[in-house]
């Protein structure tokens, strides 16, 4: 197939963006040396130690914190010329903050951009994984605003580290088995729990549940970074990432009885758009690259019947648009 | 036909230059300069100066023009630019009884020696709008000058705290065990239990209505205390010294106006610290009276644990205060709430939806063996 | 006390310390997630003996003043260490219990490895990063690896080190999550055994 590549850069070719483009005054990707290095030292033992949260000198950034400090502490330290670097936020690539956070880059590391999941060496998100299933030696990186999974349980770090050194995660488990005492089901519909390679609980950041089966086993290398609270932590490739559930309350993810309006993606997350006064609504993707692949390859949503049920196929109990 | 909202990246730019209009307002008025913010609204300037942890009046200048003359969007600046500097060593630290006193006063004695200076404050002021300010010109330059002393404040003057730590009444710090090298905050993450190195930094960089608050609370009983005296305030310019590796000795790199508060608080004892009262230590750039003092209120309260007292109070709570105080991070967490949570708002809704779909059902069911009973 | 530098005698590190930093960095990160992965630093310069390329550039790109470094073989007045202390301003330190990194140019006569940091529960990261330098790496025969950052198992071997390292090595995987993690080295190669690397053969 010869797809026409989406690649972007600020001047014309590649070379001459990296002299000309990086912003005066500041160092290579606005991180000083020092903090680069103690931010590498960081991520390798953070990788070294699957989901186990390591503290780090995080910096202010130009950017407040909550908008992306850690994520953008992480990528900073390694972004370089051969790097193209995608970013979403909400799975889309044109949100406000994914787009400032991108221009950061190629004006202070002149670095190429793209929207497309596929050909990005780096992807920075905010809330979402790719539909596009990411492959070996991609890198994603995570910007996380409340790395501690027991915060909301215990808010005391004193505490929590202390469990975490002993495994101690009993307080997590009574504190899910309460929610299907009360609710019937687990009340976590994003930042659901993950364990580790059996060992540490780790918070996948405010990402749908939806999301989570991804994880587990990627073949790219997962960085997660929260600057607010000061917490680096990693997933390497094909590790054993499980969703916390019990053998009679199985982990489930959402499910998604509709179509995508625009490109009719039976599979994918789905954003609620609302139309009108009166609260019609329709669905669309959130993932923005997903859907407009889909689009490209003429796949088409219908928007005279938009909220349009899946259904279930008898034969194969695949979910398919009408 | 719905189309997908793009277009961030104009936006962006458009709101850019929007808030750059806002920023310059009217331009029939003549524009801010920077000397004019420097000199006419020193104490914002020493504000972001102190909350910024960076002493440099011209850039701290700028950036309130920058932010309109929002002070925590000044800080924030100042932050973001501190934190790309290298650095080249570490000054050894201020003397403040070399201090050039401009103003200091001390509220535990009558009289103390070298005398209560009152300075420049806003303290015994009426509060009364001055209407003639609206006039540029009306206060004629003449007026605006004080006249000087008859005789020169003294330099080298001893602190209150010093004159009575000879009669043991006063801790000696030893409480603290801290004598190794100090903390910095904005190089390695918070670790508890904090040293006081640590609590003081975060302290002075902390917000200033935050440690306000948490120094009234403390003082209106949410703290076990009592009543703390104010042993003494002080503000003026002090020399900083640095020793290069290659000369080996200090030389003086320049003078900064600083302002630091001495607070007394009463320790009635414990098993193995004689009663006492204990110093609380607040320490500002430039003019920051309020800040200093509220500081020094809370630095005591977070020693709980070096005393043996009990820690109930939430300004005694040093993972709350510490981890609460640098607006900067609280502004900027707040704030992020203005960024797009659709998907995580999307996952919560097919959870509440089905949640109440469920509900509607129960109480349905409910319902129904009711009227079985009733019948 | 460290002696002084022999200032004339210093040879120039990374050429561009900025790029070069990083892509050294990148390809160890390669290596540690991708346990048993050789990886090629792509970059020249002449490091002092005994310094081969692949363990100059990993101390040129990960070491500084915040650093604690070990070596067992470079005395302090030897070229290498004070190559490192030049560029890298590392503090060399006598207790391998203390140090952030360790570099071993004689993997025969070196220490166990629990005589370094291990970390602590709280802090496992707190351990020792050991940088080996060592014979030939090699991909197609020899050990065993499984875990993470491996998608079934890959095949590892490494020249020069005895059978007490491998049986060292072994008993670490029962104090997991503590551990040191090891990078070792070949003229411009290297290849990484983080501690959840299982080795098996």
């Amino acid at each position: 197939m010869n797809r026409q590549s989406n690649i972007q850069s600020k001047a014309g070719t590649k070379n001459s963006c990296i002299d000309s483009c990086i912003m005066e005054g500041y160092n290579y990707a606005y991180l000083d040396e020092q903090t680069k290095r103690m931010i590498r030292r960081t991520i390798l033992k953070a990788v070294a130690i699957p989901g186990h949260q390591v503290p780090f000198g995080s910096r202010e950034m130009p950017l407040p914190y909550g908008w992306g400090t850690g994520g953008m502490q992480i990528t900073a330290s390694l972004i370089g010329s051969k790097d193209i670097l995608k970013v979403i936020d909400q799975g889309a690539d044109d949100t406000t903050n994914a787009v400032s956070i991108r221009r950061f880059f190629s004006r202070t590391a002149g670095v190429l951009t793209t929207t497309r999941t596929q050909e990005a060496t780096l992807i920075q998100t905010r809330h979402r994984i790719p539909e596009t299933h990411l492959i070996k030696d991609q890198i994603i990186i995570y910007q996380v605003p409340i790395p501690e999974p027991l915060r909301f349980i215990e808010p005391r770090d004193k505490e929590v580290r202390r469990m975490h050194a002993l495994k101690e995660y009993g307080i997590m488990y009574v504190k899910l088995y309460e929610d299907i005492a009360r609710h019937g089901r687990i009340a976590k519909a994003f930042d659901y729990p993950v364990l580790v390679n059996g060992r540490y609980i780790m918070s996948p950041s405010p990402i749908p549940k939806f999301d989570n089966p991804k994880m587990n086993r990627m073949p790219a290398l997962q960085l997660f970074g929260a600057g607010r609270e000061k917490r680096i932590y990693a997933v390497p490739p094909y590790t054993e990432v499980k969703s916390l559930d019990f053998d009679d309350y199985p982990f489930e993810v959402e499910r998604w009885p509709l179509c995508c309006a625009l490109c009719g993606s039976d599979s994918s997350y789905l954003d609620e758009i609302i139309l009108d006064d009166k609260g019609s609504k329709l669905f669309v993707c959130s993932d923005t690259d997903h859907c407009n692949k889909r689009v490209d390859k003429g796949y088409r949503g219908n928007q005279e019947k938009p909220v349009q049920e899946a259904k279930t196929c008898i034969r194969t109990g695949e979910r398919k648009c009408a | 036909m719905y189309v997908a909202v793009k277009g961030g990246k104009e936006a962006i730019t458009n709101a850019h230059k929007l808030l750059a209009e806002k920023r310059r307002g009217d331009p029939r008025v003549p524009e801010l300069g920077i000397s004019q913010i420097k000199e006419q609204l020193g104490l914002s300037v020493d504000r972001v100066m102190t909350e910024g942890s960076l002493y440099d009046s011209e850039l701290a200048a700028i950036a309130i023009k920058q932010a309109q003359g929002d002070l925590v969007e000044a800080i924030f600046l100042v932050r973001a630019y501190r934190t790309t500097l290298s650095r080249f060593g570490f000054s050894i630290p201020i003397e403040t009884t070399r201090m050039q006193i401009q103003r200091r006063i001390s509220s535990s004695f009558k009289d103390i020696p070298g005398g209560q200076i009152l300075g420049p404050t806003y303290d015994y002021t009426h509060r009364l709008i001055d209407f003639t300010l609206r006039v540029p010109e009306n206060v004629n330059s003449e007026i605006c000058r004080a006249e000087s002393a008859e005789k020169a404040i003294q330099n080298n003057m001893t602190r209150v705290a010093d004159l009575l730590a000879n009669e043991g009444l006063l801790d000696n710090e030893a409480t603290y065990g801290n004598n190794g090298p100090v903390a910095d905050l904005t190089r390695d993450p918070l670790e508890l239990p904090a040293g006081r190195d640590v609590r003081l930094q975060n302290l002075a960089r902390g917000d200033e209505g935050f440690i306000l608050s948490l120094a009234y609370s403390l003082q209106r009983g949410f703290g076990a205390s009592g009543h703390p005296f104010l042993g003494e305030i002080r503000y003026g310019k002090v020399t900083v010294e640095f020793v290069p590796e290659e000369l080996g000795f200090p030389i003086e790199i320049g003078e900064i106006p600083i302002t630091e508060c001495i607070m007394f608080n009463r320790f009635m004892g414990s098993s193995d610290t004689p009663p006492q009262f204990i110093k609380g230590y607040g320490l500002t750039f430039g003019h920051c009276e309020r800040k200093a003092m509220a500081m020094s209120i809370v630095d005591y309260a977070l020693s709980s644990r070096e005393l043996g007292e009990k820690n109930e109070y939430p300004a005694q709570d040093e993972e709350f205060v510490l981890f609460h105080s640098d607006n900067v991070q609280a502004a900027g967490f707040v704030e992020h709430l203005k960024l797009p949570h659709y998907v995580d708002f999307q996952a919560d809704l097919v959870l509440m939806r089905n949640r109440l779909a469920e509900f509607k059902n129960d109480g349905r069911k409910n319902r129904g063996i009711e009227d079985e009973q009733a019948i | 006390m460290l002696s002084s530098i022999d200032l004339n005698k210093l040879t120039p590190g990374f050429s561009d310390p900025v790029q070069d930093s990083r892509q050294t960095f990148r390809a160890v990160l390669d290596a540690m997630a991708h346990p048993g992965r050789i990886v090629i630093i792509d970059n020249f310069f002449s490091p002092p003996p005994p310094l081969n390329l692949a363990s100059a550039a990993i101390c040129l790109a990960l070491l500084d003043f915040e650093t604690t470094f070990w070596t067992e073989d470079l005395k302090a007045k030897a070229p290498g260490t004070g190559w490192l202390r030049f560029h890298c301003g590392c503090s060399v330190i006598q207790n391998p219990l203390e140090a952030d990194f360790a570099l071993i140019t004689s993997p025969d006569i070196m220490p166990a490895l629990n005589e370094f940091n291990i970390g602590n529960d709280e802090n496992p990261e707190f351990s020792t990063t050991l940088i080996i330098q060592a014979g030939r790496l090699s991909a197609t025969k020899g050990k065993r690896l499984t875990g993470p950052g491996i998608e079934t198992f890959s095949t590892f071997n490494v020249e020069g080190l005895t059978n007490r390292f491998w049986q060292d090595r072994q008993s670490q995987s029962a104090i997991f999550p503590l551990g040191v993690d090891i990078i070792f080295t070949c003229e411009n190669r290297l290849a990484a055994l983080p501690r959840t690397t299982k080795v098996e053969g």
